[in-house]
């Protein structure tokens, strides 16, 4: 029997994705979609509705009226703006478990995608694309896997320790070589089983993979870098999330430079600064 | 012992005895610790990015962002606390990368490098590291007696 066989079969008791979320998601495909359908899904959640009002009355926001409606919120966020906030706090149940299987502690995996997912807009900007909410929610779930795999990678943490330590193995290499799957592969499936977007699934099940833009979709891409530079800067790296592979020439393929990363690390921390108090990220930036 | 954190861009200089300095998750930024035994004023910066001119107006609202900026600080804060640089013991901890053969992701070892450049520029040695590789560290200083400490996951605390 393959180890990972009773991890596939543990998929049945990961918690479902939220479906307000998955809804709003599927509506979104669509770019015209017109407002109401979004607000017609969200407001038959009366927790994710609250959360919504309260965020939108933040200081993040500093809109000068108090926004009393989803309706008011849709119209001061944009459809797109709603929708991320949405899957930001609709993962928040999601990751916000410690992981000790991977040496993170509480809502630590959280501040980390949404990190990242914050990040891929930054990223964005800087190879001139606009904004884009699917590749946000690909970045804030692509480390989903984690979530099923931690219980098995704990069992075993020294013994992926020691390989990554001894033979120069990345953390996902020595995982899959030890548990015989590994997270990206694993959280790819979960999101085909809670049927997200296809384009998501990729994001998440490909985010470790040598990319390259010539030959991969940019939002693969741009979820595999985003991850890379966050665990770079210490956001939520836990154990051994240092030793990630970079995909090779990808920064030379996109013709950036040291700098334009050392530029981006620099955005995506005063990016994160201003978030911070939104999701309650202490200042030493862990959990 | 009261921890005092030191977050990601940051800076804290102390001269209480019941005080520990604190800096988590040094991914490739670094952190650097001082320490005057006689003063007994402990200083701890984490920085991010090597060369400030990258951003300059960045670089003035958030020093402690920059090697270039936050290493003078961190000493004229401590001077100014009666610190001296040729009684400091200066520690050095982080500067890691993760696994890219292009040498691209090689910020922890520019900022290493920087270091190095602006300590010897001015006279001062290190006198303890642990700086490299690809993990994930935390540096503690308490400002009572000067000991320093660094923690890896999963493995235990060692003294510097």
């Amino acid at each position: 029997m393959s180890p990972a066989e009773p991890i596939l079969e543990a998929m049945d008791k990961v918690k479902p994705f939220p479906q307000v979320v998955l809804k709003a998601l599927n509506l979104l495909q669509d770019p015209e979609v017109p407002a109401s359908k979004l607000l017609e899904v969200i407001k038959y959640d009366p927790v994710i509705t609250l959360r919504l009002l309260q965020v939108c009355n933040s200081a993040l926001f500093g809109f000068r009226r108090k926004v009393e409606s989803l309706h008011q919120a849709l119209v001061l966020l944009g459809n797109q703006g709603m929708v991320r906030l949405l899957v930001t706090f609709g993962a928040l149940e999601l990751l916000r478990d410690p992981l000790p299987g991977y040496g993170l502690e509480r809502e630590e995996l959280w501040h980390h995608s949404v990190a990242c997912a914050t990040l891929t807009q930054t990223l964005l900007k800087e190879v001139k694309h606009p904004e884009d909410t699917m590749i946000f929610t690909g970045a804030l779930l692509h480390d989903v896997g984690k979530i099923l795999l931690n219980e098995y990678a704990g069992k075993k943490y020294s013994e992926i320790s020691i390989l990554v330590a001894e033979k120069n193995l990345s953390a996902l290499e020595a995982e899959k070589e030890v548990l015989g799957i590994d997270h990206a592969q694993l959280g790819g499936l979960l999101g085909e089983r809670w049927n997200l977007p296809s384009g998501i699934v990729a994001m998440i099940a490909r985010h470790h993979e040598p990319v390259h833009p010539e030959k991969d979709p940019l939002a693969v891409c741009l979820v595999h870098l985003s991850n890379l530079i966050c665990v770079q800067m210490g956001i939520g790296a836990g154990a051994r999330g240092l030793a990630s592979r970079a995909a090779p020439d990808l920064l030379l393929a996109l013709g950036w430079s040291p700098r334009t990363l050392d530029a981006c690390v620099s955005d995506c921390w005063c990016e994160m600064e201003r978030i911070r108090t939104l999701i309650g990220i202490p200042q030493n930036g862990r959990a | 012992m009261k921890q005092k954190i030191v977050g990601i861009a940051d800076m804290q200089v102390s001269s209480e005895d019941s005080e520990v300095l604190v800096t988590y998750s040094l991914g490739s930024c670094i952190g650097l610790a001082i320490y005057d035994p006689q003063a007994r004023v402990g200083g701890l910066l984490h920085y991010m990015l090597p060369d400030s001119s990258l951003d300059p107006s960045k670089a003035q609202q958030k020093p402690a962002m920059f090697a270039d900026t936050g290493i003078p600080l961190l000493f004229k804060t401590a001077y100014g606390m009666g610190l001296q640089k040729q009684r400091a013991r200066v520690i050095v901890v982080g500067g890691a990368q993760i696994l890219d053969d292009s040498g691209y992701f090689n910020i922890g070892k520019r900022n290493y490098a920087m270091l190095r450049k602006i300590l010897w520029r001015n006279n001062v040695l290190i006198d303890a590291e642990d700086v490299g590789g690809n993990l994930n560290r935390t540096l503690y200083l308490e400002v009572g007696t000067g000991r320093a400490w660094v923690k890896t996951p999963g493995q235990e605390m060692r003294e510097l």
